[in-house]
C-alpha cells in the first residue's frame, strides 16, 4: 500500500483547511496581547536581552487569560524526548532516515503513553547514553560530506570559516532548540566556555571545518533544550503558577503532539512571524501539519499506545500484517475520507490479504496484497476486530478474560477499577470445572461482582476471538497445539461497566459509541498524551470534559478534536507542575 | 555521585603544559595506584535480582540441595556452580564454573505478606505477586500496593555504595545494569516500568530510582572508553578528543546552570538531577585511567549492541524471527566482565544487576535449548525441568561472575573474590500462593525462597560454601549478611525493617 501518495497531499491540504471551523469560544483572545508571546526559552545567559522567542517585547499588563480557560490549563513539566521522539527528531535534524536510538537511551515506561515526564528521572545512563549517541550521530554525519553539506547549509572557505560556522550554529541550533539563538549564544558555542576552546578553535586546530561541526553537533545533541522540552513562558498576572507560552513553545507543543518530532523550518517561521498568536492561526497551521505523513505515524502511534498494541507479541509476518491493517484503517477514516472518528470502530471493511484473511477465518479476497474487503455478517467491524487490539489480555496462547476486560475498562472506557481487597481465599474450584466460564462463574456473585464487572464480565464478550484475532468456538486448552481437547464451548457474552451487554467486537463498539463513553475516553486520553502525565488531576479531567463539551461525544472527526485542542486558549498556556519525581 | 579526586587529568594537563599525555608517567602519580603501597583492598558488593521463582507448579523445584552444610549436593538448577553444564544447555556458553567452595545456598526463606495495615515489617502486599517481592528483598522495607516495584527504602547496593565510598570514593558510586534488554510482554506490558533494581536516597531524604544501563556498548564506553592506547600518536589524538569532549560537557553544564534559576520548583529539581549527572560525567573526564592495580586492564570492546528484539507470546519459543530474545547470553557475559574489571580497577565498589524482568517473558530457546518463555515454564504443569534450567541459566551467570572474581587479582595478589560479596535473589520461591488461587505448591509464592551468597568479604563462606536451611528467615537476611561482610551495617545488622544475618554464613 502506498501510504500518503503524493497526489493525495494537495487534496488533503485543501480538505483540512476547509475543515477548520471558526473558533466559537475564545473570549480570551481579544484580551490576549502580543506580548504574551514574549516568554522566550532562550538565553542561558540572557545577557544581550535579545528576544529570541519571536514575540514582541513585553509591556503593559502582561498576558491575560479568560478565567474559564484558566481552569483547564493543564500542568506541564520538563519532558525528556522519548526514545521514539528522539529517533524521529534526529532523523529530521541530520537527514538520516535510518537512524534509531536503539538501547543507548533509557527505556520509556508505557502508562499507557511513553511520554510521562513524571516517570522520567535523569540518570548516568541518560547522560552518558546521550553523549555516546551524539558522538555516533555526529561521526556518521561528518563521514558523509554531501549530507553534512545539506545540514550545515553553507560551503566553508576553509577550516576557520567563522561566518559559515555562525550560519550553521544559527540554522541548526534553531531546529535543535526549537527557537532562535541569541547572538550571545552563537558566540558562546563558537568560542567555547573559555573563549578559546569552542568549535571554531577545534576546527582550526584540526585544520578541518568538519571537526568544528562535529563539536557543535555533539553539544547540541547533549543540550538540555534538546533532550527536554522545556517550557518557561511569561507569568500571567494574578494567576500564580500560570504562564503564557512563547510562540516557539507553542510550535514545539504542536509539533510533538501532531508529528512526534521537532518543528520544521516552516513552523518555526510561523512562530517568528507572529503567526501562532491566536487560536485561529494555530488551527490553520495545525491543519496543514495534519497533511504531513508524519501525522499519520503519530496518530497511529497514539492509538497503538492507548489501545495497548504498540508492541505485538506475534511473529514478525503476522505482526506486520496486523499493523498494516490497523494503520490502513486509521489512514482511510482519519486522513483519506475524513470520516467521523467513531467510524474507526464501526467500519464495515478491513484491509487484508489472503494471508490475514486465512488467519482470521474470513473469506479469502484472492490477493497476496492487502485489499479492502467487507466484513459482512461476520460479527466484526472496525478496529476492535483487529488482531492488534485483540492482542491485549493474553496469557500464554489463551486469552485471559479478566485481564482483557480490565484493559477495556481502564484503557478504552477510562473507568477506575477498584483495588483488590483483602478477602478470604475463594472456595476451591470444584473438580471437573475446566472451562473458564464455569471456573470463574463465582466472580459474578456476591461481593466479587463489584470489581469483576470491570474485568471478566467485560472480557467474556470477546472470548470468541483469540489474542491474535482469530475466531474460535472452543477454548484452547493445550498451549502448544491450540487444541480444544476439553471441548469448552465459548458463550461469548459480555457486559460493560457502563451498562449494556454485547457479544463480539462489533457489538462492543456499538454499545460504547451509543453511550458516548468511548468518545469521552478519547478526550481523556488525548489530554493525558498532550499533558505528558498519566495521573490526572481535577484540572486534567476538566480539560477533557471541556474538550468533549466542544466536540460532543457522538460524532466528530479526529482532526476536529486535535484542532479544538490546539486552538483553545488553554493550549497556549501552561500550569507549573509542582510534582517532583 | 563522584567525590573529589586527588589528582586529575586537568591538573596533569596543566602541569604538562600542553605536552602529549603520557600514561606511563602516571604510574607513580595516579590515585588508584597509591593503594599498591599497602592499604587493604576495598570491599565490593554485587546485588543480582532474577525475575522468576524457583519451581513450576505441583513439582518440587530442582533448585534446592537435599544435603546441608559444606559439600552440599547440586540439584539440576545449581549444576553450574559445581563445574557442570546445564543438561539442556545447547552449548552456547554453557560451561559450568566450579565455585561451590565460594557459594552458599540459603533455602527456605520467606517474605511474609498481608494487606493494608496488616502488612508485616519487611513484608509484601498481596495482590500483584510479580511486582511486590523485589522491594522487600532489596530494601528490607514492606512494599506498596499495586503494580509498582518501587521499594519504600534505598536498596542495599546503594547503601553499600555510600558506605564503601569513604574518603577515597571510586569514579562511579555504583553501577546499575540490566541484562534482559526489553520486557517482551508486548500488548500487556508497561515498557520499562518494571526494569529497575536500584533506588537511592537523595540529600533531601527522597527516594530516587536509578535507570539501569542495559546497553553493553554504553556500559563499556562509560567505564573504559577513556582508557587511552599505548602509542604516542593515539595518545595525542585522545587528548584532543578529550579536550573537545570536555568543552562540550562544560558547555552543557553552563547551559544547565543558567537555565535552572528560570525554572519552577518541579522542573528545577528534574534538571538539577540531570546537572548532577553531567557534573559526575565531567568529573570522570578528569579522572586518570588507573595503572598498576593488579589485573586491572580495559576489557575487549564489545562493539555494537545486539539488536533488541520485539515482543513474543510466551509459548512460541524463539519463533517469530527471534522475538523475545536479544542475545541475553552475550549481554550477561559482557556486563559481568565489565563489573569484574571495574572492581579490579577500583572504578566502583558496588553494583546491582537485574537479570530479568519480573514475570519474565525472556524466550529461553537459545539459552537452555528448550523453547518457551520463563513465565510460560513457570505456570505449566510438567515443566519442572525446563523451569529448573531457567533458574540454572541465572545461576550460571552468577557462577561465571564468581569465577571471574576468583581469577582476577588485586595489587597485593589476593583474589577479588576474597573482598567481595555477591547475592543472588529471586522473585519468588515455591509454596502457598496468597495472591491468586490460594493453592499450595505453586510458583506465585514467597515461601520456599532461595538466595545464593558468594565471595569471602568479611569472612563470608569461611570453610567453604554451605547449604543453609533458613527456616523462614527473610531473604533480606542474606542480603544483610553480605552487607556485613562488606563492613556495612555491622553494628545494626539491619536493612530497612529486617534485622539479622544468617550466622552460618560466617
Amino acid at each position: 500500500m502506498a501510504i500518503w501518495a503524493s497526489k493525495l497531499r494537495a487534496a488533503r491540504v485543501g480538505a483540512f483547511l476547509l475543515g477548520v471551523a471558526p473558533c466559537g469560544c475564545y473570549s480570551g483572545l481579544a484580551n490576549f496581547p502580543q506580548d504574551a508571546q514574549s516568554g522566550d526559552a532562550s538565553g542561558a545567559d540572557g545577557a544581550d536581552g535579545a528576544d529570541a522567542s519571536g514575540g514582541t517585547s513585553e509591556g503593559g499588563t502582561g498576558p491575560q487569560v479568560d478565567p474559564a480557560e484558566a481552569e483547564v490549563v493543564v500542568a506541564s513539566g520538563a519532558r525528556r524526548l522519548t526514545a521514539r521522539e528522539y529517533s524521529q527528531t534526529v532523523r529530521d535534524l541530520v537527514l538520516d532516515e535510518t537512524f534509531e536510538a536503539s538501547s543507548l537511551l533509557p527505556a520509556d515506561e508505557l502508562s499507557p503513553f511513553d511520554n510521562d515526564y513524571r516517570t522520567q528521572v535523569a540518570s548516568q545512563g541518560l547522560v552518558e547514553g546521550a553523549e555516546l549517541l551524539a558522538e555516533k550521530i555526529s561521526t556518521d554525519l561528518i563521514a558523509d560530506p554531501p549530507r553534512m553539506q545539506l545540514v550545515v547549509g553553507c560551503v566553508p572557505t576553509g577550516a576557520g570559516d567563522e561566518q559559515c560556522m555562525r550560519t550553521f550554529i544559527s540554522r541548526f541550533g534553531r531546529r535543535v532548540w526549537r527557537r532562535p539563538l541569541s547572538d550571545a549564544e552563537v558566540d558562546s558555542l563558537l568560542q567555547g566556555p573559555n573563549g578559546d576552546d569552542g568549535a571554531l578553535a577545534h576546527a582550526i586546530e584540526a585544520d578541518d571545518f568538519a571537526v568544528g561541526v562535529d563539536s557543535l553537533v555533539r553539544g547540541f545533541l547533549q543540550d538540555p533544550e534538546f533532550l527536554y522540552r522545556i517550557e518557561i513562558g511569561t507569568p500571567v498576572p494574578d494567576q500564580p503558577g500560570l504562564f503564557a507560552l512563547s510562540q516557539f513553545e507553542i510550535a514545539t507543543r504542536m509539533s510533538y503532539l501532531i508529528w512526534g518530532t521537532t518543528p520544521d523550518e516552516e513552523l518555526l517561521d510561523r512562530a517568528a512571524a507572529d503567526e501562532l498568536l491566536d487560536g485561529d492561526s494555530i488551527r490553520l497551521a495545525a491543519a496543514e501539519m495534519l497533511t504531513d505523513p508524519k501525522a499519520l505515524a503519530r496518530v497511529a502511534r497514539f492509538h497503538a499506545m492507548w489501545l495497548a498494541y504498540s508492541s505485538l507479541p506475534h511473529d514478525a509476518e503476522l505482526s506486520a500484517a496486523l499493523d498494516q491493517e490497523t494503520t490502513a484503517l486509521i489512514e482511510r477514516v482519519v486522513f483519506d475520507e475524513r470520516l467521523p472518528w467513531q467510524d474507526l470502530f464501526a467500519f464495515p471493511e478491513t484491509y487484508i490479504s489472503d494471508f490475514l484473511a486465512e488467519h482470521y477465518g474470513l473469506p479469502l479476497p484472492g490477493s497476496d496484497e492487502p485489499v479492502w474487503v467487507p466484513y459482512g455478517d461476520s460479527g466484526r467491524a472496525g478496529l476492535f476486530s483487529h488482531g492488534t487490539f485483540l492482542s491485549v489480555g493474553g496469557e500464554g496462547i489463551e486469552t485471559n478474560p479478566m485481564r482483557r476486560g480490565r484493559y477495556i475498562s481502564e484503557r478504552v472506557l477510562c473507568q477506575t477499577v477498584p483495588p483488590k481487597p483483602m478477602l478470604p481465599p475463594p472456595p476451591p474450584v470444584p473438580p471437573g470445572l475446566v472451562c473458564k466460564e464455569e471456573r470463574l462463574s463465582f466472580h459474578s456473585m456476591g461481593s466479587c461482582a463489584g470489581c469483576h464487572k470491570y474485568m471478566d464480565e467485560v472480557g467474556f464478550g470477546l472470548e470468541n476471538y483469540d489474542q491474535s484475532g482469530r475466531y474460535r468456538e472452543f477454548e484452547y486448552d493445550n498451549p502448544m497445539t491450540e487444541a480444544d481437547e476439553s471441548q469448552c464451548p465459548i458463550g461469548g457474552q459480555g457486559s460493560l461497566p457502563i451498562g449494556g451487554t454485547y457479544s463480539g467486537p462489533k457489538q462492543m463498539a456499538e454499545v460504547m459509541l451509543a453511550d458516548g463513553s468511548l468518545s469521552r475516553c478519547l478526550a481523556t486520553q488525548l489530554i493525558r498524551f498532550h499533558a505528558g502525565h498519566a495521573e490526572l488531576d481535577s484540572v486534567d479531567l476538566a480539560a477533557a470534559a471541556r474538550l468533549t463539551e466542544n466536540v460532543g461525544d457522538e460524532s466528530f472527526r479526529f482532526d476536529d478534536v486535535v484542532l479544538e485542542l490546539v486552538g483553545s486558549d488553554a493550549f497556549r498556556f501552561r500550569r507549573e507542575d509542582t510534582e517532583v519525581n | 555521585m563522584s567525590g573529589p579526586f586527588r589528582l586529575n587529568r586537568r591538573t596533569l594537563l596543566r602541569g604538562l603544559a600542553g605536552s602529549t599525555l603520557a600514561l606511563p608517567a602516571l604510574e607513580i602519580m595516579g590515585p588508584r595506584s597509591a593503594r599498591a603501597g599497602g592499604s587493604a583492598p576495598p570491599k565490593r558488593f554485587v546485588l543480582i535480582y532474577c525475575g522468576m521463582s524457583l519451581g513450576a507448579p505441583f513439582a518440587d523445584p530442582l533448585a534446592i540441595p537435599t544435603s546441608q552444610g559444606v559439600g552440599y549436593d547440586l540439584p539440576r538448577a545449581l549444576l553450574p556452580i559445581g563445574g557442570g553444564a546445564l543438561p539442556s544447555d545447547p552449548g552456547l556458553g554453557g560451561t559450568g564454573f566450579d565455585v561451590r567452595d565460594h557459594v552458599s545456598v540459603i533455602s527456605d526463606l520467606k517474605i511474609p505478606w498481608g494487606t493494608g495495615a496488616g502488612v508485616p515489617a519487611g513484608g509484601r502486599v498481596i495482590g500483584q505477586f510479580h511486582y511486590n517481592t523485589m522491594g522487600p528483598q532489596t530494601s528490607g522495607m514492606r512494599g506498596g500496593p499495586g503494580f509498582t516495584e518501587a521499594p519504600n527504602g534505598p536498596t542495599a547496593d546503594q547503601i553499600v555504595a555510600e558506605a564503601l565510598a569513604g574518603d577515597d570514593p571510586p569514579v562511579f558510586n555504583s553501577l546499575s545494569y540490566r541484562v534482559q534488554a526489553a520486557s517482551y510482554i508486548g500488548s500487556n506490558g508497561t515498557g520499562a516500568a518494571d526494569s529497575r533494581v536500584s533506588w537511592r536516597e537523595n540529600d533531601n531524604g527522597e527516594l530516587q530510582v536509578i535507570d539501569p544501563i542495559y546497553s553493553p556498548e554504553l556500559a563499556f564506553s562509560s567505564l573504559f572508553g577513556s582508557f587511552a592506547g599505548p602509542d604516542p600518536a593515539a595518545a595525542a589524538a585522545a587528548e584532543f578528543a578529550l579536550r573537545r569532549r570536555r568543552t562540550v560537557v562544560d558547555q552543557v553544564k553552563g547551559r544547565l546552570d543558567a537555565l535552572l534559576p528560570r525554572l519552577g520548583a518541579g522542573d528545577r529539581q528534574r534538571l538539577e538531577r540531570h546537572l548532577d549527572e553531567v557534573q559526575a560525567l565531567s568529573a570522570r573526564l578528569d579522572e586518570i585511567p588507573p595503572q598498576g592495580l593488579g589485573d586491572c586492564e580495559a576489557p575487549p570492546d564489545p562493539g555494537d549492541d545486539p539488536p533488541v528484539a520485539g515482543a513474543a507470546i510466551e509459548y512460541n519459543g524463539n519463533g517469530g524471527g527471534g522475538a523475545g530474545y536479544s542475545n541475553e547470553e552475550l549481554r550477561a557475559q559482557v556486563l559481568y566482565d565489565l563489573i569484574t574489571m571495574a572492581f579490579a580497577c577500583d572504578l566502583t565498589r558496588s553494583a546491582a544487576v537485574r537479570m530479568t524482568f519480573s514475570q519474565s517473558f525472556l524466550q529461553m530457546g537459545d539459552l537452555i535449548g528448550i523453547p518457551g518463555a520463563i513465565h510460560d515454564h513457570a505456570h505449566t504443569s510438567g515443566k519442572q525441568i525446563p523451569y529448573a534450567d531457567c533458574v540454572g541459566w541465572h545461576v550460571k551467570h552468577f557462577a561465571r561472575l564468581i569465577a571471574r572474581l576468583r581469577d582476577t587479582h588485586e595489587v597485593d595478589g589476593s583474589s577479588l573474590l576474597d573482598h567481595t560479596a555477591v547475592v543472588l535473589l529471586f522473585e519468588g520461591g515455591y509454596g502457598y500462593d496468597s495472591d491468586g488461587d490460594s493453592a499450595d505448591n505453586v510458583t506465585h509464592s514467597s515461601e520456599g525462597m532461595m538466595a545464593l551468597v558468594g565471595g569471602h568479604a568479611g569472612g563470608l563462606n569461611k570453610g567453604g560454601g554451605k547449604h543453609i536451611v533458613a527456616s523462614g528467615k527473610h531473604p533480606a537476611n542474606a542480603v544483610i549478611s553480605a552487607m556485613v561482610g562488606c563492613g556495612v551495617v555491622e553494628e545494626s545488622e539491619t536493612l530497612g525493617e529486617v534485622t539479622g544475618v544468617i550466622p552460618e554464613l560466617f
